[in-house]
């Protein structure tokens, strides 16, 4: 099953996100693709009624038109999709229906340039438990090259499972990607990060994420990479790496190894989709 | 034929049949085993208390501290049901309804025979008959005070907070969201529910033979019936029909009112032993009971008898580690309750309130019959005490002897315990209904018929058995895997708040409405131009 959830806001970056959408369901394959819009307003204000007085068509109607219109433009069919207006009982309502829904991918559209702030789509990223899609109007349309994020919690091992079933065998090339660090605990003896200390983490972190891979991963033959933090938070490594790989797209764990309750979304993932980055996120729950 | 029987049986099968075919396999070796089966039960307290009372005096301190710890951290500001969610009655009504929970079989059961037990045979050294009275009461108020309530707020908790703010169904099961996520609706899932079951549908067993036992001791008081497990066992029948019948008549509402006027009634009857009884003393000696109980709180509720002489001992087993077991075992019943009725409630006003009002109405009720009775005592106005000891069931109309109006006060005392079996055996009807039926509140009357019979038959099956030591077996033995339960719960529930708080923070950012009026307005602009162009082609 692969039920794909896209979230429409109504501005130009729906036309960009649903071209990327396309794309992506051309490489991946999807079963079930809905086009949501989600009216932030609970009563229209007197100012938007007094303006447009005659409005012929209830709101949700004109606003179904649009996502229409745009899907066209973009070259989908019609029956390629579904659409959904969400008006009723608030974001806890939206938030309940999707959790219980049978989507199991939901895409947003992130924006680096385009105006609006995105507060939207990162505070229900925050509530929904489905894994989530974040996409950037400046990727392109592509997503060839895919690099799942792997810290050896059960996040990780979701994150794989997420992709072994979203991906067909030979759709993307496929890397795993492991940011290793040397433990602060050994500074005080060792004074410096030796090289041969640095040498020694890099060789367990290779092994483990080969054992990682071979345990877990689909297509055994993938590339495994680990990177030194060398101090740098690990977000940064992850994502200086994709920009000069040429990564279309980044899978991490919603959360990583220091697994807080009271955290919805980990640092790491909280960083990767934070508005000026350009790469595309996957987050898996 | 399926839908004619689906009217009135609609369940989740594989908590019904296993939870089902587990009280009938009770029920038939209890009755085929016949005489030894007492000593088999008498065996099974024995076995369990002994190596099990520490655990359990442990787990109810960590629940009670839990509850404390959670209602008054950042998380007591979480609203059941949701940021908006309005109360759903008014504070004044809400009090009454906790009130009317602490109310039930057990007090008027006990609120006698307890104190008086203690303090004829002193748990602890006493050096003089006024400090084996504060004892007395220092234990019963320990026995039906925070950590009862404690458990209680656990659950109800727990479950308000799952089925209002979560929005899943209410039952026990859905508590392991966090934990175990979707797989509470696999297998795991319908072992928690059916312990659940297990565990309401004893201690609530618990509570019906004891109510069965004060009834018929209340009778062969008034009319000379015989006092005999036969006539218990026919009483047992006798009120579960007409609970039964109530029931099946579609008398829901009647039944409401029954227990509003049980409330009423038990008001009435506590303001008259007030009234008719040293009126002063009973004030008096609330006070001081209070101060006692919070002095020696500590000392009290770690207390394990650790240090009694090889071959004495074991009084411990028999009250404290019975109480912990009951009020464990029966957790769902009451807790179901409390949540139902603490919609829109914050955790802190939930915690505060479960904790505090019915804990200060059962010390006054225990203050006012048992402490009573300790005054009779103690003064040399009646020597009560021996009857009592000898069969605590009649306790309460011992007592009554002493004072005006004796034949009616008796008289409205059976009433109001009969009235208790029916309303009792009613709502706890409903909460293993609800449990079996996957969480549904308003199952088919069939099933609700179906578990009345099965807690009438079980409390009839434990007297046969065993009498008094069957009852608290069963509520032990049926208790310590709940107690598990509780323990997954408290973590489940810690980190279900947890990841609420988190939400309330996220949501709370602010969304920028104009912003997005403007881009409906810019849709709604897009579409009149175009179909103006329209017109005019």
């Amino acid at each position: 099953m692969k039920n794909v959830l896209v979230f429409m806001d109504m501005s130009k970056m729906d036309e960009i996100v649903l071209k990327q959408v396309k794309q992506l369901e051309r490489v991946w394959g999807f079963d079930k693709i809905c086009l949501m819009h989600y009216i932030e307003l609970q009563e229209l204000t007197d100012d938007f009624s007094t303006q447009f007085p005659d409005l012929d068509k209830p709101l949700e109607d004109i606003l179904e038109d649009e996502i229409v219109d745009t899907a066209m433009k973009v070259g989908w069919e019609r029956d390629d999709f579904s659409i959904k207006i969400h008006r009723k009982g608030g974001k806890d309502d939206l938030t309940h229906w999707v959790n219980n829904s049978d989507y199991n991918l939901c895409v947003f559209g992130k924006k680096v340039i385009n105006p609006g702030s995105g507060i939207f789509a990162s505070k229900i990223a925050r509530l929904i438990d489905k894994s989530i899609l974040f996409t950037t109007e400046t990727s392109r349309p592509n997503f060839d090259n895919v690099m799942l994020c792997v810290d050896f919690s059960s996040y990780s091992k979701k994150a794989v499972k997420f992709l072994n079933h979203f991906i067909p065998d030979s759709a993307s090339n496929f890397s795993l990607f492991h940011v290793y660090k040397v433990p602060a605990i050994y500074f005080p003896f060792v004074k410096q990060k030796s090289g041969q200390l640095v040498e020694e983490e890099k060789k367990k972190a290779e092994k483990a994420l080969d054992n990682f891979r071979e345990k877990f991963t689909k297509q055994p033959k993938s590339n495994a990479w680990v990177e030194f933090a060398d101090g740098q938070p690990s977000d940064k490594v992850i994502y200086n790496y994709a920009r000069t790989h040429h990564v279309d797209l980044i899978v991490v764990g919603i959360k990583g190894k220091s697994d807080d309750d009271d955290l919805l979304i980990g640092s790491v993932a909280e960083k990767l989709i934070q508005s000026d980055r350009h790469v595309p996120v996957l987050l898996v729950q | 034929m399926k839908n004619k029987l689906s009217k009135y049986f609609d369940v989740h099968k594989p908590v019904f049949w296993p939870a089902t075919i587990l009280i009938v396999v009770f029920i038939a070796v209890t009755l085929i085993v016949g005489e030894p089966m007492e000593k088999i039960f008498a065996d099974i307290q024995g076995g369990l208390s002994d190596y099990a009372g520490w655990f359990f005096v442990l787990v109810t301190n960590l629940f009670l501290v839990f509850c404390i710890v959670i209602g008054f951290s950042k998380l007591g500001k979480i609203k059941l049901g949701g940021k908006d969610a309005k109360p759903e009655f008014s504070t004044g009504s809400w009090f009454a309804m906790l009130f009317s929970a602490g109310m039930g079989i057990g007090i008027i059961f006990w609120g006698v025979a307890e104190p008086m037990t203690h303090f004829l045979n002193p748990p602890q050294d006493v050096n003089s008959a006024s400090e084996a009275a504060e004892n007395a009461m220092q234990f019963s108020f320990l026995h039906w005070g925070l950590h009862a309530w404690g458990i209680y707020a656990l659950v109800g908790l727990s479950l308000a907070f799952f089925a209002f703010s979560r929005k899943l169904p209410l039952t026990i099961r859905s508590v392991f969201y966090p934990i175990l996520g979707d797989k509470i609706y696999g297998w795991i899932g319908d072992v928690i529910d059916v312990v659940a079951v297990l565990a309401t549908l004893f201690g609530l067993a618990t509570s019906l033979g004891l109510g069965v036992k004060q009834v018929n001791s209340g009778l062969t008081y008034l009319f000379d019936i015989p006092d005999t497990v036969t006539t218990q066992v026919l009483l047992i029948g006798g009120i579960t029909l007409v609970a039964t019948i109530s029931v099946f008549s579609g008398l829901d509402k009647g039944v409401k009112n029954l227990s509003e006027l049980n409330i009423r009634i038990g008001a009435i009857f506590l303001i008259f032993i007030i009234a008719v009884g040293p009126t002063l003393f009973i004030f008096d000696s609330y006070i001081q009971n209070l101060g006692n109980y919070v002095q020696n709180f500590f000392n009290l509720s770690f207390w394990t008898e650790s240090y009694a002489m090889e071959g004495e001992g074991g009084w411990q087993n028999g009250w404290t580690v019975f109480y912990w077991a009951w009020w464990i075992s029966w957790s769902p019943f009451v807790g179901m309750f409390i949540a139902r009725v603490s919609k829109g409630r914050t955790v802190r006003e939930f915690i505060t309130g479960v904790l505090l009002v019915p804990t200060l109405l059962t010390f006054l009720w225990m203050t006012a019959f048992g402490g009573t009775g300790i005054w009779v005592q103690l003064n040399g106005i009646a020597d009560i005490g021996p009857d009592i000891v000898a069969n605590a069931s009649t306790s309460l109309f011992v007592l009554l002897e002493q004072f005006p109006f004796t034949g009616i006060a008796s008289g409205i005392g059976v009433i109001l315990v009969i009235n208790f079996f029916v309303t009792s055996s009613d709502s706890g009807s409903l909460v293993i209904d609800s449990i079996t039926a996957g969480g549904k509140l308003d199952a088919p009357v069939g099933q609700r018929i179906f578990w009345a019979v099965s807690e009438g038959g079980v409390a009839a099956v434990l007297l046969i058995g065993g009498g008094l030591t069957a009852l608290q077996t069963a509520a032990i033995t049926t208790g310590l895997p709940f107690a598990f339960v509780l323990l997954l719960m408290m973590f489940s529930l810690y980190k279900g708040l947890m990841k609420e708080h988190a939400r309330g923070l996220a949501e709370d950012k602010e969304t920028d409405f104009a912003a997005y009026q403007d881009k409906l307005k810019n849709v709604i602009g897009k579409r009149s131009s175009k179909i103006e162009k329209n017109e005019e082609g």
